[in-house]
């Protein structure tokens, strides 16, 4: 076998059941089949289940490192597990060509009532380090855990996120051919996180290989050099990072449930008419329209108009006081247009919050939030994780 | 030196495969693969057994003498029972509470072996569900736990020998087979519960119904009486050459009559064997559709 | 309106709880409910099989085994009652250890919940009973009314012994182990199986005064004398028996209530 292909995921599928009863039941003859020497390998589904898994195929090879995205129930732990070799496949099969870590749970085999070095000693040990490795490193860990004295405490005393550094501690300073971490990055607080981040970089400049689980679209776009969209058991779509990670945004965007919210103070004001373009390149114009009615004497008319990116964090905002403009309201009516001549956003899904107030923008009158989404498309695939487009002057001498 | 070498080893390590295959089509690599699993399972066995006592010990009044009341207990009511005369034993060849005593002790390693490996999953199953580790481990973990126990038992037992000044025979280094006999039964009737078991939570419940009234049909309490009902129980009860050969190697001798206690003995370790393989194929089903 | 520090609210939440339990009890079983019935059918089933037909015991100037089987199982099912009452009850805090850490409400009803689990299975063996009381002819009589009030009794003595089981067994787990021991010692100790009368001439004038004082004893005698004899149970017995309960709920519910807050650190 090729030696720098570290894992062969072929045509692999899993079976699940939704019944607990039945699922039991299944659990038992499925045992009685092993047991008789026939195969697991099956292609209709039992009363009540489900493809867990669909003939997902796909290759790690030295060095790379592989992001895993998708909704919750797709199917990620679930190939996580056949990977190491934790449950078998209904079908296809899993080559693995090295040794293998996962870092899927933190804090097994512990036990709150042992303090914090015999919990070590402990997760070392299921982890799979051996007594020689655990020794050399035990320091290292205790030392990464910053743990302190609380260290031969009784680890039920520990906080939760003193809990995930001790537990984060031990399992990153494993050296595995092959690495799988499984959401365990949101640990502990900033400076831990970046110094978990820092070891994972490491390991991976020292050939590891890593497939990486996480929601978190930045991790995924900074850690991984390649990912993988699974959506209900199957690949929806493989390849360079930031495109898969592009086509997944987009995705849950427009399936995006948030609630959106439209609030008026009062009876007296409508807004309608609300026009903007759906879609733009990540070098257009855009522009955000909509017309006032109002039966009430607005003073002070401010419009402010909000960008957001998907996952809710404010881009852009303006003010329309503070750039002193004031709509002029005539009988009670304008139509407001708020133009950019270049957005300078990269490729992705957005969206738009409007209020209009009186006199100070904390005085609102109505309030549009999340109800307006728009996409950025590019031209090119991004090389780099970056929200902005800017388009800077270059220059050597 | 030698960790290059042994990292150079590591690379050419042939790459591992799953399939939906059942491991028993290829004998050889199944075995070949289970004993290189029980050699990577002691260090981890190991550190499950200093956890498990050491969190015995931290959290309870009695602590390890926890091992030495069961049996001691049931002993004593029997002991009260037979000198109140409400329960009538005939005559044995040793005072009756030595007698008492032997029997439970040794009672309680087999229930301890019976109730360990269930247990010992049970206790650790969120590890099973997320991290992949030789499970040979969980079973050693509990045989070395229920060991520790039988050793503070021993203790016990010569306590009561040398308190009742009674005398004990050469034999008493054969002591070591029915001993193996009892823990490995009880062993192996614990691992092939283990698939049912760990789907189903009637298994540990009615273990622990049966456990009591089985005492009660086994030699451990009173002497196989010679006929009736008892008797034919007994005879047919599989523990029982076991408890008798207890008894006869510390006090009388061979264990008489030694073919029944040789069979046993014998088709016991060879469905040990059998056990296992059941349990190691069967876990990975299982996990899957455990809870954690 | 608050008896003894618990209103309305908390007895709904009892009953909740209780469900609960029952339902978690046979989630995982592959006959499900069918174990509530089976699993205290065996257990009668086991005893009866071995005391009954193995040891052929028999009650003094009776000669047929039914007659002592029903006197069995009349004493059999109250117990069953208090063992898993008193097992479930003393786990009962502990178990529910991750509700305590996240929810506030009263941990009183735990205890309160779980020793009152026993009560399905022992209408299970009282029913049996009734069958094969049926059978034997004796039939039943008007003394059954007592069980109206022997049952909440004895639920009651249940629920005060565990407001100190389950406070004790979060600091020493070991408690469950002391209790299944102390428990078969109360079943082979108190006459269950045999009769005072079945002792030796000798200790029994001192077994008489013992076993007076033995609540398990109390409980199961009048169960039978209810059930079986025909008659009413002994009153000062009862009296006894219900000054323990009055005790055990008076010193145990406020050593429960001193103790629960420090239960949030040790578990």
């Amino acid at each position: 076998m090729d030696q720098t292909v570290l894992i062969d995921v072929n045509k692999v599928s899993k079976r699940y059941c939704r019944d607990l009863k039945r699922s039991l039941w299944y659990g038992v003859r499925d045992v009685a089949k092993e047991l008789m020497g026939q195969s697991q390998e099956e292609h209709n589904l039992r009363k009540d289940e489900f493809w867990g898994l669909k003939e997902v195929s796909f290759r790690l090879g030295k060095g790379e490192s592989l992001g895993l995205i998708g909704r919750n129930g797709a199917g990620k732990t679930t190939l996580l597990k056949l990977i190491h070799g934790l449950i078998k496949p209904t079908g296809g099969r899993i080559t693995v060509n090295g040794s293998i870590r996962a870092l899927i749970a933190l804090g097994t085999g512990f036990n709150p009532i042992l303090t914090g070095r015999e919990n070590i000693r402990i997760s070392g040990a299921i982890l799979g380090y051996t007594e020689k490795e655990m020794n050399e490193k035990f320091d290292e860990i205790v030392e990464f855990s910053e743990i302190g004295d609380f260290i031969d405490s009784p680890v039920q005393s520990y906080s939760s996120g003193m809990l995930a550094r001790l537990a984060f501690s031990v399992a990153v300073h494993t050296n595995p051919d092959i690495m799988l971490v499984d959401e365990v990055l949101a640990v502990g607080d900033l400076n831990f996180a970046i110094k978990c981040y820092r070891k994972i970089v490491d390991y991976l400049k020292q050939g590891g290989s890593m497939i990486l689980v996480s929601h978190n679209m930045y991790t995924i776009r900074t850690n991984c050099t390649r990912a993988i969209w699974l959506d209900q058991g199957t690949i929806k779509t493989a390849g360079e990072t930031n495109e898969v990670c592009d086509t997944y945004e987009l995705f849950a965007a427009r399936t995006d449930k948030v609630i959106s919210e439209q609030r008026y103070l009062d009876n007296t004001i409508e807004i309608t008419e609300v026009n903007y373009p759906q879609s733009i390149l990540d070098n257009d114009s855009f522009w955000f329209e909509f017309t006032i009615k109002t039966r009430r004497n607005i003073k002070i008319p401010i419009v402010a108009v909000s960008i957001f990116d998907i996952t809710g964090h404010n881009l852009i905002t303006n003010i329309s006081s503070l750039d002193n403009f004031t709509p002029f309201l005539k009988d009670g009516q304008a139509k407001i247009r708020v133009r950019y001549d270049k957005l300078y956003l990269g490729a992705g899904a957005y969206h738009i919050n409007l209020v209009l107030a009186d006199g100070h923008i904390n005085n609102q009158l109505a309030a549009f939030i999340n109800c307006f989404k728009f996409e950025v498309k590019s031209n090119f695939s991004n090389f780099g994780a970056g929200f902005f487009k800017l388009q800077p002057k270059w220059e050597s001498q | 030196m030698l960790d290059d070498y042994l990292n150079a080893i590591k690379r050419f390590k042939e790459p591992v495969v799953y399939t939906p295959e059942s491991p028993i089509l290829h004998p050889w690599k199944l075995m070949t693969g289970m004993l290189r699993d029980v050699g990577k399972s002691w260090p981890l066995a190991r550190r499950l057994i200093i956890r498990d006592l050491t969190a015995q010990y931290r959290q309870t009044i009695f602590g390890y003498l926890w091992a030495i009341i069961p049996p001691l207990a049931t002993a004593l009511i029997f002991i009260f029972l037979n000198s109140a005369k409400i329960l009538a034993v005939p005559q044995t060849e040793v005072p009756y509470p030595v007698y008492v005593m032997t029997g439970t002790i040794f009672w309680q390693l087999f229930v301890d072996a019976l109730n360990g490996p269930l247990k010992e999953i049970n206790l650790n199953r969120s590890m099973l569900t997320k991290v992949d580790f030789p499970k040979e481990a969980l079973i050693i973990s509990s045989i070395g736990q229920v060991l520790f126990s039988f050793f503070i038992k021993l203790i016990l037992l010569t306590v009561i020998l040398v308190i009742f000044r009674v005398s004990v025979q050469w034999t008493i280094i054969l002591l070591i087979f029915p001993m193996a006999g009892l823990l490995g039964m009880g062993i192996l009737i614990g691992v092939l519960l283990v698939p049912l078991g760990v789907l189903y939570k009637d298994i540990q419940q009615g273990l622990a119904l049966i456990i009591q009234p089985l005492m009660l049909l086994t030699p451990v309490i009173y002497p196989p009486p010679s006929e009736g009902i008892l008797a034919k129980i007994m005879n047919l009860n599989p523990i029982t050459p076991l408890i008798l050969a207890v008894r006869d190697c510390i006090f009388t001798g061979f264990p008489r009559p030694l073919i029944p206690f040789v069979t046993v003995c014998g088709i016991t370790f060879l469905l040990l064997f059998l056990g296992w393989i059941i349990y190691r194929l069967a876990l990975p089903i299982l996990i899957e559709r455990m809870e954690a | 309106m608050m008896i003894l520090g618990l209103n309305k609210e908390d007895l709904r939440l009892v009953v909740n709880t209780f469900k609960l339990n029952t339902r978690d009890r046979y989630l995982g079983s592959a006959i499900g409910i069918l174990w509530a019935i089976l699993h205290p059918l065996l257990l009668l089933g086991m005893y009866t099989f071995i005391f009954g037909f193995v040891f052929k015991s028999k009650l003094p100037g009776s000669e047929t085994s039914l007659t002592y089987v029903i006197w069995l199982i009349s004493g059999l099912a109250p117990w069953i009652a208090m063992a898993e009452g008193l097992t479930n009850s003393t786990n009962s805090v502990v178990g529910s250890a991750s509700l305590l850490k996240n929810i506030v409400f009263k941990s009183e009803i735990l205890p309160i919940a779980a020793s009152v689990s026993g009560i399905f299975s022992m209408f299970i063996g009282l029913f049996l009973l009734i069958i094969l009381l049926l059978i034997e002819g004796t039939g039943l009589s008007g003394y059954l009314f007592w069980l109206v009030i022997l049952i909440p009794l004895q639920m009651l003595f249940l629920i005060g012994a565990g407001f100190f089981l389950s406070a004790i067994n979060v600091f020493f787990r070991d408690l469950i182990q002391i209790l299944s021991t102390a428990l078969m010692f109360f079943l082979f100790f108190t006459p269950i199986f045999y009769t005072v009368a079945q002792m030796p001439v000798r200790i029994q004038p001192i077994m008489q005064q013992v076993t007076f004082f033995n609540p398990v004893y109390q409980i199961v005698e009048s169960f039978r004398r209810a059930l079986v004899y025909k008659q009413s149970p002994d009153i000062n017995g009862l009296l006894y028996f219900t000054a323990v309960t009055l005790i055990l709920w008076l010193v145990g519910l406020k050593f429960f209530r001193k103790l629960k807050g420090y239960f949030e650190s040790v578990l």
